[in-house]
């Protein structure tokens, strides 16, 4: 039966199409299909549309599509068992099998093999896509899928019924598109629901075989483990949020903070390009709470268990604020580096495993002291603890010109590769300075005079071959912050400071609906760490301050975007890393536990929250009453325990008889059950036609329902 | 194109199917689990083997999201079939062995929720020659009524049951197949097949060569003399023999001026293929004759006189019934 | 037992009970017809009995009319019979300056209209207008018939010659159309044995009681469910095919109220299925038209009906 002209199955088509394509949406959108094969994929589906259907596939077309599903899956297992890549190549599998059913979907069946197929990738969905799109699009994928499933499950009636009922069920059905349309929400809602519960009142208890996460490749994050001048600046404005910061302390931070949140550093340059030349590795050592700590010039931890709950910091001799500790919170998206991010000076992290999966992920030391992390791919989280206090200037110029320590010996390097300018540049600048301080002052103020730009002007001298760098010294004396951190970086070690660049975010914004901190693309900075002797490593930014940040607020509607980070916040939270904890937790709550700690106003809002909820339940529940009276009254509920009965016993009534009638015939059948029932019959007869509002007698019918039961019973036995 | 309903999916096993009919079977009604349930059913299972497997908290969602979806069909179908109540009513004349008109009258008897989706078919567990076709509605407005044509076929002729059917409803999803027994009424009467040729045949006057002088003469045999009456036709008067009485009379014709014909059927038992043939023979005759103005038609079974001669549509009814009915008892 | 199942105690249904008992002592055997008689009576309707002559079509009305003590009238109907024998004449009197109405028969609680197809249509009509409105107009005055006012009308099978059978639509005016059948065996031997025909019943009850009980059916609780049962039921009968004229709303108006009637008299305060159902066949029967033959249509009928019934969900 070749019925692609008829409407309903046009638009069963068509509905067939955008429910793989939604949930193909929720697999693409975290990443899971490379661009290429989902362009090809598209491409193929459009010409899939746009060709006529054949009324029925020809064997030729058939055996070549087997042939190439075939071949497909051979190539698939090939590529997943040399590459890895279980996952990208069973995406791409399916969606190949998805392009070869548009091919041929002439039957229902086919139909819902695409169903199927579209419920495979939204299972994949759920497994890499941490995203709040996900829950979105779930929502109306539920909706498009519940719909598909409705019309074509009336196309299927039509091709089992024959063509004379096919005909004009499509047209019955094209009428009631609007009622099945609400039909459709309404299962999707009661599926909806169904999740939900599920969700929140499954126990969990996983044992983890399945990582869950963005399979995220090539990050667009305005921070990279590698840094080359000369290719940077478009990502300035992003104000996708990457990280969350709660921090622990009481400390009023303001609404922006001047943390330099430290990610990966560099000690090597060489043509425009850092990298990490040195073997430098930072060691991590187990310490107090459970952190992993760095260790301080002499090889020591610098946490000690503290007298509160919270770690304190090993003072440093000469260096006043070096106690000042921060300790926080930090909901890191995935960057697709393995870098966490810390404020300087980094001391300690730890991360917060989240169930099975997470407790896999080990924290270990990278080089100049970056911290990495081994994990599966996704969002992670962990507490850090950092030494946020800085020394004052006079506890800097105390330090005077300390000698470089063998260990890093590698930091103070001459760059090679660079015209004598620098040098000699970077000599006559601190021509007159005396200690390490002051020729950091002296390099730092030569580079505040410099503008500040992320358009970076067009230098003569780079165009002819020579090093970005020097460009931006002697030529336009403008660029962005990785101009001013290499230049900095560069000068210093000419002159036998050890320094290195390091790059990561500077500042955090305060999000007053979620109550963190919140870290953009846009606030992705580089600075220079120079060393101090027994100071340690301190943190110079040589960029004007006003480069340092782009500002705070998204471009567009700066309040929705930060209720949507609050609500993608929530959601990592409460639904990504939903666990046994926060299921207990929830529950308890819902107990109605005694806070100490309720505000007034929390406690009227709750009590307008619990009105609220009591309204809404007698509401539905009146609703539901009224809807179910003349069917789930309780006479009723008599009615039918004893028709139950007696139809196991082989008296079944029939719909056109009266209880009456029913109960005479039982009586004449079964002499023993007679006045039993034909006292039960006269009640519920009685009872079921009274008027509304009347004092139904239910005890009495009550005990006439039991006499028949136990007469039923006694006639069993007898 | 045949109309009769084509073959069911769902399990394809018919032992499994059984068995499971079996199990899901109670009080006339019935749940099946169709191909795509089953699939279903599967990729639910796995779905929360891999939730609880890997703590992964959207498959969590997905799962609950299945499960509800299951639950509910079931729930649905059920409100489905329980809501809808659905009659059977034949239009005109049944004739063995040939489709006859027949309308459905599907009835949602919840005032509030439509119902969606339900057909009404030939109950396939119960194996039987006699054929309805099935009817589909794609929604019923809450308390409406849908009347819906549709063909029966019964087999043989006398009185029968309608074949027994179901209320079947997949909705919402084609998932599972909820079936509810309808009450099958009271015997209808069905005529003998009556063969289409024979009547054919009798329309062609060439086929019937004593026919040209009988139909012309548009009166019957001489009967008697009788008084005229007021209001008599005056062409009807017979005017030698009033001349002859000296008082006005007419002529009468019997039976009006028809050709009468009484068909002859002998003794047979009900059932038995020659009687059969012979019985569906005389059906076609009379059909045949009745058809024709006329002549009056009688049948007479063995030495009976079953129906006195006649003509017209009740004689035509009257022959009718009593060849349904004719014959002895197997 | 339930108290609801129960309408206020009342003399009326003693009343009414008397009254059967009176008048199941001069009809022996045949209860059934008394209850259905009762019935239509408490309904405040119209009776039609039907049947051969000589089963005791007359003996029944006479005796419910004087058992219940109202005024009784007989009209043997005739083919000479003309409709102001019925309702009566203006008399014009000299003396008065006026016309007087002189009430004929139908001015009477009872009335038995004796072989009605007997009379011509034109008569036939009069007294069914008289049915319906319960008021006679003459000369531009109407005038009220007496309360309770019952008709009590006895047919002879068509087939008897001579006669001007009821059209279908009017016998919609009546509430129930009974056949008397042959009194059973035993009853009839002892009839045939000469046992003694009783004297003329007395009454048994006051008019008043019967008022009573007519203004007490109509309190009886109808459920929506059963409306809706009983609708569904006439609908099925104007769509059945073998009926070329379903039963018409007053018809169905007419089987509820008698369906009252007979759940009040079972001292019920509402409606049972039972009610309706058990009433179908002598309330509906004879108000619609079989598509076949008419000699057969009453007979068919009642098959009909039956046949609706049977294919009718009741209400769960």
């Amino acid at each position: 039966m070749n019925g692609v002209d008829s409407p309903l199955q046009r638009l069963r088509d068509r509905m067939s199409l955008a429910q793989v394509a939604v949930a193909t949406a929720m697999v693409a959108f975290a990443g899971g299909i490379a661009p290429w094969s989902l362009a090809l994929a598209t491409l193929l589906c459009i010409w899939a549309f746009v060709r006529p259907l054949p009324a029925t596939t020809s064997k030729a077309s058939e055996r070549a599509w087997t042939l190439l599903v075939a071949l497909a899956l051979v190539g698939t297992l090939t590529r997943a068992f040399l590459t890895a890549e279980l996952l990208d190549a069973g995406l791409d599998f399916l969606l190949l099998l998805v392009v070869q059913r548009l091919f041929n979907r002439q039957r229902a069946r086919e139909h819902m093999q695409l169903l199927l197929l579209g419920s495979l990738l939204v299972v994949a969905g759920a497994v890499i896509n941490a995203g709040l799109n996900y829950p979105l699009l779930f929502a109306v994928y539920l909706v498009v899928a519940a719909m598909t499933l409705l019309l074509n499950h009336l196309v299927a009636e039509g091709e089992r019924l024959g063509a004379r009922t096919a005909a004009t069920l499509s047209r019955e059905s094209m009428r009631a598109r609007g009622f099945l349309w609400r039909a459709a929400g309404q299962v999707a809602a009661i599926a909806a629901v169904g999740a939900v519960i599920t969700f929140v009142a499954f126990p969990r208890w996983g044992v983890g075989a399945f990582f869950r996460g963005g399979l995220a490749r090539d990050s667009k994050s305005g921070f990279s483990s590698t840094v080359e001048l000369g290719d940077f600046g478009r990502i300035k404005t992003d104000a996708t949020v990457i990280m969350r910061i709660e921090p622990d302390t009481r400390i009023d931070w303001g609404e922006r903070t001047d943390w330099h949140l430290r990610g990966s550093s560099f000690d090597a340059y060489s043509e425009g390009r850092w990298s990490h030349d040195r073997d430098i590795e930072t060691t991590i050592a187990p310490g107090p709470y459970g952190y992993r700590s760095l260790l301080d010039i002499r090889g020591a931890p610098q946490l000690k268990p503290g007298r509160s709950a919270l770690p304190s910091i090993l003072p440093v001799p000469g260096f006043a604020a070096s106690s000042d500790a921060l300790l926080a919170t930090v909901t890191l998206e995935d960057l697709g580096v393995d870098v966490l991010f810390v404020a300087s000076e980094p001391l300690a992290v730890r991360l917060s495993p989240r169930g099975p999966i997470e407790q896999r992920a080990q924290v270990r030391g990278g080089r100049s002291d970056e911290i990495r992390v081994d994990k599966a791919p996704g969002p992670i989280r962990y507490q850090f603890v950092a030494r946020i206090g800085s020394p004052t200037n006079a506890e800097l110029e105390a330090v005077g010109d300390p000698p470089v320590p063998d260990a890093f010996a590698a930091y103070a390097l001459e760059i090679p590769g660079l015209s004598a300018e620098v040098t000699a540049l970077a000599r006559s600048l601190t021509a007159d300075a005396t200690g390490r301080n002051a020729k950091v002052e002296a390099i730092m103020g030569h580079l505040a005079g410099f503008t500040y730009t992320l358009e970076q002007p067009p230098s003569a001298r780079v165009a002819d071959g020579a090093d970005p760098l020097e460009g931006f010294l002697f030529d336009t004396q403008a660029g962005h912050c990785e101009y001013f951190a290499s230049a900095a970086v560069v000068l210093l070690r000419q002159i036998g400071v050890p320094a290195r660049l390091v790059n990561g975010y500077y500042g955090a914004h305060y999000n007053s609906v979620g109550k963190y901190y919140a870290v953009r693309q846009a606030d992705a900075h580089s600075w220079i760490e120079v060393h101090f002797g027994q100071l340690g490593w301190v943190t110079f930014d040589p960029t004007p301050p006003g480069g340092r940040t782009f500002g705070d607020d998204a471009q567009w509607w700066p309040g929705a975007s930060e209720w949507i980070d609050a609500v993608r916040n929530a959601y990592l939270d409460w639904v990504i890393d939903y666990d046994l904890g926060k299921q207990l937790a929830l529950f308890e709550n819902l107990g109605m536990r005694d806070r100490e700690a309720e505000t007034p106003l929390l406690r009227w809002r709750s009590l307008l929250f619990a009105l609220l909820g009591l309204g809404i339940v007698g509401w539905i529940a009146t609703r539901g009453y009224r809807w179910r009276r003349a069917r789930a009254r309780p006479d009723f509920v008599f009615w039918r325990q004893v028709a139950a009965r007696l139809a196991r016993r082989g008296f079944v009534i029939e719909e056109t008889e009266s209880p009456r009638r029913f109960g005479m015939r039982v009586a004449a059948a079964q002499p023993a059950l007679a006045e039993a029932v034909s006292t039960f019959m006269r009640l519920y007869d009685a009872s079921r036609f009274a008027p509304p509002g009347s004092a139904e007698d239910l005890v009495t019918l009550r005990d006439a329902a039991r006499a028949v039961l136990v007469a039923l019973a006694t006639a069993q036995r007898g | 194109m045949a109309i009769t309903s084509g073959p069911r999916s769902g399990p394809t096993r018919p032992r499994r199917a059984s068995l499971l009919r079996r199990a899901l079977s109670a009080r006339g009604r019935s749940l099946e689990i169709t191909r795509a349930g089953w699939l279903f059913i599967l990729l639910t299972l796995a779905v929360g083997f891999a939730a609880i497997n890997s703590g992964a908290n959207l498959l969590h969602a997905i799962f609950g999201a299945q499960m509800a979806l299951i639950v509910g069909s079931g729930i649905l179908s059920e409100s489905m079939v329980r809501r809808t109540v659905a009659r059977r009513v034949t239009v005109g004349e049944i004739y063995a062995g040939q489709a006859g008109a027949m309308r459905v009258e599907l009835t949602n008897v919840d005032p509030r929720v439509d119902v969606f989706s339900v057909s009404v078919e030939d109950d396939d567990r119960v194996a039987t020659q006699d054929v309805c076709a099935p009817v589909f509605a794609v929604r019923i407005g809450a308390g409406r009524t849908l009347e819906v044509p549709a063909t029966v076929t019964l087999s043989r002729r006398g009185r029968h049951l309608m074949p027994a059917a179901v209320v079947a409803t997949r909705f919402p999803f084609g998932l599972f197949v909820k079936r509810r027994e309808l009450p099958r009424g009271l015997p209808i009467l069905v005529y003998p097949r009556v063969l289409a040729t024979a009547i054919e045949n009798a329309e062609n006057p060439r086929a019937d060569l004593g026919d040209a002088p009988q139909r012309r003469a548009r009166v019957g045999e001489f009967f008697a003399l009788r008084d005229y009456r007021d209001g008599d036709d005056l062409r009807r008067i017979h005017w030698p023999a009033v001349a002859r009485l000296g008082r006005p009379v007419v002529r009468e014709h019997e039976a009006d001026g028809d050709r009468e014909i009484i068909l002859e059927l002998g003794h047979g038992r009900t059932g038995d293929p020659v009687f059969e043939q012979q019985v569906e023979a005389c059906a076609s005759a009379a059909v045949a004759s009745l058809t024709r103005e006329a002549v009056a038609v009688g049948l007479r079974y063995g030495p009976d006189l079953l129906v006195a001669p006649g003509s017209g549509d009740e004689q035509r009814r009257r022959v009718l019934e009593a060849l349904a009915l004719v014959g002895d008892p197997e | 037992m339930s108290s609801v199942l129960q309408a206020p105690r009342s003399d009326a249904h003693a009343a009414i009970a008397a009254v059967r008992r009176a008048v199941a002592e001069v009809i022996r055997g045949k209860d059934d017809v008394i209850d259905l008689a009762l019935v239509a009576m408490v309904s405040a309707g119209h009776l039609l009995i039907e049947d051969i002559p000589g089963v005791g079509k007359s003996t029944l009305a006479r005796t419910l009319a004087q058992v219940v003590g109202g005024e009784f009238r007989r009209i043997q109907f005739t083919s000479d019979l003309l409709p102001s024998d019925l309702v009566g004449v203006s008399i014009l009197r000299p003396n008065l300056d006026r016309a007087e109405f002189r009430p004929g028969p139908l001015f009477a609680n009872f009335v038995l209209a004796d072989e009605i197809n007997r009379a011509p249509p034109r008569t036939q009509s009069a007294l069914l207008e008289a049915m319906g409105e319960r008021t006679i107009s003459v000369d531009g005055t109407s005038h009220a018939l007496a309360v309770p006012f019952m008709v009590i009308a006895t047919q002879n099978p068509t087939e008897h010659y001579g006669t001007y059978p009821l059209p279908e639509s009017q016998r919609d005016r009546f509430t129930f159309r009974l056949e008397m059948g042959y009194a059973a065996a035993d009853v009839e031997a002892s009839l045939l044995g000469g046992a003694e025909a009783p004297g003329a019943p007395q009454p048994a009850c006051t008019l008043d009681a019967i008022i009573a009980a007519q203004h007490a059916a109509t309190e009886v609780f109808v459920h929506p469910d059963l409306a809706a049962y009983a609708q569904r039921i006439i609908h099925a009968t104007r769509s059945h095919p073998g009926i070329r004229l379903g039963v018409s709303t007053r018809g169905g108006i007419a089987w509820v109220r008698a369906a009252r009637a007979r759940a009040w008299m079972d001292r019920r305060a509402q409606l049972s299925i039972d009610d309706l159902q058990d009433l179908a066949v002598p309330a509906l029967a004879h108000r619609l038209i079989a598509s076949a033959a008419s000699d057969e249509g009453v007979a068919l009928g009642a098959e009909r009906i039956r046949e609706v019934i049977a294919t009718t969900a009741v209400p769960r």
